[in-house]
């Protein structure tokens, strides 16, 4: 059953029925995975583009009257095609399987089915009736078949998920077209409450996200993707204009007690649900200010720290307890804290050292030469890291570069250099912060890379750069650069700033602590529980997952505090049969770019009004204002609301 | 302009615009059923789906923005299935019980199943649980198997008043509309307006009458003064059975609040007066009007031969119409020869008038209802306009919805408000004046002023300056509590504003330095121009459905129509000339003072129209005195009144349903009342007995209808010149603003208060009005609906002081002042600062203003409503 018997996915018909399995054609357009789980496996997947089934045993009939039953069961109730349509859809289904059919049944389920699919307000209702439609088209003697013979089919068991493109993509899978809709009707503060159930961080997350649920929003088939970031945004600052707190409900307090290293996204983020299923939580943070890398490694242009504070105080108002300026391995050891009577760990130290780029000089401690994560936590800690340089010069293509670049202008430097071995093209930085930074004058230059720092009276006075050319790809699949040897060149500089990536400082761990470690210096954890090899300790975001985005830090974050719940209560420590799900459509993927959506566009996305680059280049306030409500309102008008649902036999 | 072809013909259309509102604007017909014009939109029924050329998606034509070549049809095979196939759908478990149903007869499910020519349920029921009847209000019904899930209801109570009471509940087919949060209900009834079925009805009277025996007569309503446009469903003209709404007729576009749709069955009440009364042997019996009229006329000319014309006095009513007020007055003036004329207007909202008469030259609203939504920032001062004005509340909504705009609240109560608001102020009760002066100081500093406005069109900037220099941030936090933070982020969102309209009401007006609060807020408004056209706007919030026009009218002692006083030679000899009698030149005895003076004895004879100064006036031990001693005293009014008692002869009056005339609203529109049913009882409209009464006194006035008096008024009054009844009926008319005359910046001085609380007496104890009721409550409290389902009063009390005084939630309790004490209930609220205790309540029948000081400061008589000191003890 390793083959695909017969899929309609995406209206592609791949029908291996009566083919030796040697012969079976394979199916191209969907990536199915074989195992539901580690027990039992996946027999046949019904969603929205079609019908995949691999086991000849599976029952169409009983499959299909599942499937649509799924669908009514998920209809908002919020248009009548969907909402009663699908509904009759499964009262036949339903009658059918029960061994009460009538051969007139098949040409109502079609002219129904077909109806729905056309007439619907949103993705459910459009989607819904599609399998039952293939299935129509390419089992119909099966279904001729359960109506002549009266007999009733027995039920099997499925697993239903309800996904959409932009949530699935989410690795904080925060309830997008939910909280959309809250917005579409003016209900902001629910809209807020919706996102706070994936995440403690909607300010934050609204302003820096680095947005998947973007790329991989359907609107963008019809003309653009929907603005989801500002919109959270929107519904973030609403709270503090309209000067609201929230009203988030605690389960009552429990006895055991947590700590967290780390008052980074994922250390924050796991506090906040701990102490919501009333956990006592303490964080010990290293620096006096909480974010980690949100505070310190984004400017303030970009993430205000009155933002990123308030929403830390709405996690100190349940209950959470930050030790600041207390760096673990120093100022406390694991095993003292242990002994403190915490029953759980979790670590989330984050990615707070800089990779070095193996450039001569880098190790000599010149006066100028500062790495970026350090250049960015000195200018968010309010100070200058070097007064008297002037013209700096800032090497890699990352946001860190970017930020690096962009607050340089911030702190009053006149000459400001982005160095990168590619070109722009394949710059890993957010399209947006690039353009920023053009329209700021930071002088770019691209295919060019380091190879030695010039140094006068062990200050930096230039660095000696060589041309590059693009040769073939490599894993990542860009194409790699190439030295063009002999076209070395020399940029006169006070200030270098290398800001190719960052590592993890796993210096406080012991060995008697028992917590294993990878070759690439992050901790090593069982993916799916986020337990170390040490029961009772956890860990996750950068430091397991190496530098990654906020998004997924803190979306591990609040996943980790599930386990460690599930470890508090004496459970097993599992992945979830929702983290399971999710997983999977992770895989079958659930947006395709392809996808013609047949709708008129011509709609463009709201984009937020800025302040001009002149004016906003030499100051920390933020760049950007937040939308209005009647901008947010028309943007959110723009979601098509792509929910669907999947269901696997198994 | 795009161009776009549908159903083959070719149109254009501006951007923006949807294909439904295209096709409309060119007569195509595209069906629809829970687009609604005045709601954001919804798309849940799916009957306006048309195709579009090269689309394989039939799209929502109330939702689809055309597009530059769009080639549309409307017709095509596939969306007239699809339509149709809704429709079937719709009819799966809807009762067929369109006999028996309300919207039979204008039902949208109806008219357009019909239209589709769908003569059965196609599909078999499908059994379902059936969902809770249980609604946000009593007034109205309910009925879950009729609704069609259209969703108007859920956006309506959303997008229109913004109370959010409705959603739908479960999913799928067993989805259903519920109140998830009834304790936000207004009952308003814009649920009940935009239902296109029967799913909910109006629960108040029993007999509706099917929609073609109902005669439905359009009219202005008789409540608060934003002019509501509704309609009076009546049977034989005998009875008023339902108040409907018209589309978006008016400026209520169709909307009201709970009063307006819910509170005309006073009309009927059986207490109505029904002949007239007179008084016999200390026993009113009931007499003809022959005898009656003959009574008055006989006993007023004799006083006025006895005593000479000063002697008698005059009150005439802010409910009553226009040709009354001007009629009354005229009576007076012309007929009796006394200017003793006042009505309720100048104690609920004298000080606006005379305030922004002073600064703007404008006795009114400076814009239209329509135009605050063009605002980007609201001043919302001293008004709870969601529970008191909710129309005008709900143009201002669209401020924030269609514009952005940021709010202020000042107030010491926590409203409705407040939860929209960026800023949120709680001055000390009497306060407000050091807030606004200090503001102003503030903008002057930063240089927030129009300087080339104040230059060229206003006078006295250099004095205002000088005037509000003391009004530091440390003097402000001293005086009123905000600390200067906040004073700075007021500064900010003003300064941020560029058009910023300024709301006031009752909250700043009756309070003892209520004018200088007004002349302050018109400080502030010149600053910026906020009063020109393209400005925000100042708008006073007014209490009685004709408090504009009863001013218009000259029902006032010292002010003609037209708002020419009476010392003014040139304006008084146009009336002279025109009604043929001399007119006294010396003003008259303001409303306070006529019956303040009473018991000095110069005043023999009052005749009060519609107005009671038991519940209006504090000191009713004086009251009583004062009115024993007169020789004669007349009152007209709907139902037996307090001051009723103490009348020689009654005269049964007639509501707004029974009588033709005109009303002037707060946005100064004049527009029609139109007599919907015969009056009650033997009531006669009191335009004809002011014309029986002065005919036979020896100056005739006749009239044959309202409509002359109309003409009379427009021929003496300039800014009444356009209107008259063939006019009116296309519609209201707002009168025009003149904005020739330089403005006056006017120092506004704060006033110590009467009192201030002492440790007998340690509260602030502040009155307010609320929703259900309005005014003092006379007719609102013989509404059933709103009468009888709504508790009366209730003190509203800070835990703090509560616990203080040992005070328990919902118990019975004594409000005690200085001049007496009154029972009600407690209600322990955090929504109230420290001190400061609300008391909800219309004035009727908890003699309230009994508890007033019964000081006044002479320069402006009315009573300080707001504000009084007491304690509250357990009952």
């Amino acid at each position: 059953m390793t083959g695909i018997l017969f899929s309609s996915w995406g209206g592609l018909v791949v029908d291996n029925r009566g083919k030796s399995e040697d012969q079976w054609q394979g199916v191209p357009n969907l990536s199915l995975p074989e195992e539901f789980d580690k027990e039992k496996k996946i027999r046949a997947f019904v969603g929205w583009d079609g019908i995949a089934i691999r086991d000849p045993q599976v029952n169409i009939v009983d499959l299909i009257r599942a499937y649509m039953e799924a669908v009514q069961k998920e209809s908002c109730g919020k248009c009548t095609p969907c909402r009663v349509g699908t509904r009759i859809l499964s009262s036949i289904l339903n009658r059918i399987s029960d061994g009460e059919g009538r051969t007139e049944d098949l040409g109502q389920l079609r002219g129904l089915a077909e109806v729905i699919s056309k007439s619907s307000k949103c993705n459910l209702g459009q989607t819904g009736p599609r399998p039952l439609l293939h299935a129509l088209e390419h089992f119909q003697s099966q279904f001729l078949e359960a109506i002549h013979s009266k007999r009733k089919i027995p039920r099997e068991e499925y697993k239903m998920k309800v996904t959409v493109p932009c949530e699935s993509a989410c690795p904080s899978h925060l309830p997008v077209h939910r909280y959309i809709e809250l917005i579409k009707e003016g209900r902001f503060l629910e809209s807020l409450a919706a996102i706070r159930e994936a995440t403690c961080l909607p300010g934050v997350l609204g302003r820096v996200c680095i947005r998947p649920c973007e790329d991989n929003c359907r609107r963008q088939n019809v003309d653009e993707c929907l603005s989801i970031k500002w919109l959270k945004r929107f519904v973030a600052d609403y709270e503090i204009e309209k000067r609201r707190t929230p009203s988030i409900k605690k389960e009552a307090p429990k006895s055991e007690k947590v700590a967290i290293i780390g008052a980074g996204p994922a250390g924050l983020s796991c506090a906040y649900y701990l102490a919501l299923k009333g956990y006592s939580v303490t964080i010990f943070e290293r620096l006096g200010e909480p974010g980690g890398m949100a505070a310190v490694g984004i400017p303030d242009y970009r993430l205000p720290r009155e933002i990123l504070r308030r929403e830390v105080k709405i996690i100190e108002d349940l209950g959470v307890e930050i030790k600041y300026h207390t760096q673990v391995g120093k100022d406390i050891t694991l095993s003292q804290i242990f002994e403190q009577g915490y029953k759980a760990l979790f670590i989330a130290v984050g990615a707070q050292t800089n990779t070095p780029m193996g450039v001569e000089g880098e190790d000599k401690g010149y006066k100028g030469f500062i790495p970026g994560v350090f250049y960015l936590l000195e200018i968010n800690l309010g100070r200058d890291p070097y007064p008297e340089g002037e013209k700096v010069v800032v090497v890699g293509g990352g946001n860190v570069a970017i930020d690096c670049v962009r607050s340089s202008f911030r702190i009053g430097k006149r000459d400001v250099n982005l160095v990168y071995r590619r070109t722009k093209k394949e710059m890993p930085a957010d399209r947006v912060e690039i353009h920023d930074a053009e329209e700021e004058g930071v002088k770019f230059h691209y295919l060019c890379n380091p190879v030695r720092i010039i140094a006068k009276d062990n200050k930096v006075v230039g660095v000696e750069c060589i041309r590059m050319e693009l040769g073939e790809p490599d894993e990542s699949g860009r194409r790699r650069p190439v030295p063009l040897k002999g076209s070395e060149f020399f940029i006169e500089t006070d200030i270098l700033i290398p800001a190719i990536g960052q590592a993890i400082d796993l210096s406080f761990l012991e060995e008697k602590d028992g917590i294993k470690t990878t070759r690439r210096s992050t901790i090593a954890v069982d993916e799916k529980t986020f337990m170390t090899s040490r029961p009772g300790v956890f860990s996750a975001g950068d430091c397991v997952t190496g530098p990654d985005v906020l998004v997924r830090a803190a979306g591990h974050g609040k996943r980790a505090a599930e386990k460690i719940d599930l470890f508090l209560r004496g459970l097993e420590v599992k992945e979830s049969e929702e983290e399971r799900l999710e997983a999977l459509m992770e895989k079958i993927k659930v947006y395709n770019k392809e996808e013609k959506i047949g709708l008129p566009g011509g709609q463009k996305r709201a984009t937020l009004p800025m302040l001009p680059p002149e004016t906003r280049k030499w100051t920390f306030d933020e760049v950007e204002s937040g939308f209005t409500i009647p901008v947010a309102q028309k943007e959110a008008e723009r979601c098509l609301r792509c929910v669907r649902v999947g269901l696997f036999a198994v | 302009m795009l161009k776009l072809t549908i159903d083959g013909k070719e149109i254009e259309a501006r951007e923006n615009q949807t294909i439904l509102e295209v096709a409309k604007e060119n007569g195509i017909y595209i069906p629809s059923l829970c687009y609604h014009p005045k709601l954001s939109l919804i798309k849940s029924c799916r009957v306006c789906l048309v195709d579009v050329e090269g689309y394989e998606m039939p799209v929502a034509s109330c939702a689809t923005p055309v597009l530059e070549g769009m080639i549309i049809h409307t017709k095509t095979e596939r969306v007239e299935k699809m339509r149709h196939e809704a429709l079937k759908l719709l009819l799966v478990n809807h009762p067929l019980d369109c006999p028996i149903c309300d919207a039979g007869g204008e039902c949208m499910l109806q008219n357009r199943v019909y239209d589709f020519g769908i003569e059965r349920n196609e599909y078999p029921p499908e059994p379902v649980e059936k969902p809770s009847a249980e609604y946000g209000t009593p007034l109205i019904r309910k009925w879950p198997d009729r609704c069609v899930m259209c969703l108007r209801c859920v956006h309506a109570c959303i997008d229109v008043p913004g109370a959010d009471v409705l959603e739908v509940a479960e999913h799928g087919f067993t989805s259903f509309i519920q109140a998830a949060r009834k304790e936000n209900c207004i009952s308003c009834g814009e649920c009940l307006h935009v239902c296109p079925v029967g799913a909910l009805t109006e629960n108040l009277s029993k007999i509706k009458g099917r929609i073609w025996q109902l005669e439905r007569v359009q009219t202005t309503c008789t409540f608060c003064g934003c002019g509501c446009q509704l309609e009076l469903n009546t049977l034989r003209k005998q009875r008023v059975v339902k108040v409907t709404t018209k589309g978006e007729t008016g400026v209520n576009q169709g909307s009201l609040c709970v009063r307006g749709r819910f509170g005309y069955d006073f009309i009927h009440h059986p207490e109505r007066l029904q002949k007239p009364l007179v008084k016999k042997s200390g026993l009113f019996v009931e007499t003809t009007w022959e005898e009656a009229l003959d009574l008055i006329a006989t006993r007023l000319k004799e006083i006025k031969e006895k005593y000479g014309p000063q002697s008698i006095g005059g009150i005439s009513s802010a409910r009553a119409t226009n040709e009354e007020n001007y009629l009354f007055q005229k009576w007076m003036r012309a007929c009796i020869g006394t200017n003793h004329i006042d009505n309720g207007v100048r104690l609920s909202s004298g000080p606006a008038f005379y305030g922004m008469m002073e600064g703007l030259g404008i006795g009114a609203m400076t814009h239209s209802f329509e135009e605050v939504k063009e605002a980007d920032l609201l001043l919302v001062i001293g008004t709870d306009v969601y529970d008191d004005h909710l129309i005008f509340s709900n143009q201002m909504r669209k401020a924030i919805r269609f514009n952005g705009a940021r709010v202020i609240s000042i107030d010491p109560r926590r409203t409705q408000w407040e939860k929209w608001a960026d800023l949120w102020l709680r001055p000390a009760p009497g306060t407000d004046l050091f807030l606004i002066n200090g503001l102003i100081r503030l903008l002057i500093k930063e240089g927030v002023v129009l300087k080339e406005y104040i230059e060229s069109r206003t006078e006295g900037f250099e004095e205002l300056r000088a005037s509000v220099e003391r009004f530091t941030p440390e003097t402000i936090q001293e005086t009123t509590g905000i600390p200067p933070e906040d004073l700075q982020r007021l500064v900010r969102l003003y300064r941020s504003a560029r058009r910023r309209a300024i709301i006031f009401g009752s909250g700043l007006i009756q309070h003892h330095n209520g004018e200088e609060m007004v002349r302050a807020l018109c400080n502030l408004a010149l600053l910026t121009g906020e009063d020109e056209e393209g400005g925000g706007g100042l708008y006073p919030m007014l209490a009685q459905s004709n408090a504009q026009g009863a001013l218009d009218m000259g029902a006032l002692s010292e002010f003609l129509p037209g708002r020419i006083r009476v010392d003014d030679p040139r304006g008084r000899r146009l009336f002279e000339g025109a009604w043929e009698r001399e007119i006294s030149p010396k003003p008259g005895l303001t409303y306070l003072e006529l019956f303040d003076q009473l018991p000095e004895g110069k005043i023999k004879a009052l005749y009060v129209f519609g107005e009671d100064p038991f519940i209006t006036l504090p000191n009713l031990e004086r009251l009583r005195i004062g009115l024993n001693r007169l020789e004669f005293l007349v009152v007209q009014d709907l139902f037996m009144t307090h001051i009723g008692n103490y009348a020689h002869v009654i005269l049964p009056g007639t509501s707004f349903a029974e009588k033709n005339g005109t009303f002037t609203s707060m946005e100064r529109r004049v527009q029609r009342v139109r007599q919907a049913i015969f009056p009650v009882g033997e009531s006669k409209p009191e335009w004809e007995v002011f014309c029986e009464l002065s005919g036979r006194m020896g100056y005739p006035m006749s009239y044959r209808s309202p409509s002359d008096i109309m003409e009379e008024i427009s021929s003496l009054v300039p800014f009444y010149s356009n209107m008259n009844y063939s006019r009116l009926e296309q519609g209201g008319i707002q009168w025009p603003l003149t904005r020739g005359r330089r403005k006056r910046f006017i120092p506004a001085e704060p006033k110590k208060p009467m009192e201030t609380p002492n440790e007998e007496y340690p509260l602030w104890i502040i009155p307010r009005g609320f929703h259900y009721h309005y005014g003092v409550g006379t007719t609102t409290k013989r509404a059933m609906g709103l009468g009888k389902v709504f508790q009366e009063t209730r003190i509203e009390i800070h835990p703090e002081d509560a616990s203080k005084a040992q005070l328990l939630e919902g118990e019975p309790v004594r409000v005690i002042s200085p001049r007496g004490e009154v029972e009600t209930v407690c209600h322990i609220s955090e929504d109230l600062p420290k001190g400061v205790a609300y008391f909800a309540t219309s004035f009727f029948p908890v003699f309230v203003n009994n508890l007033l000081t019964s000081a006044y400061d002479s320069r402006f008589p009315i009573p300080v409503y707001k504000a009084f000191i007491g304690r509250i003890e357990k009952h």
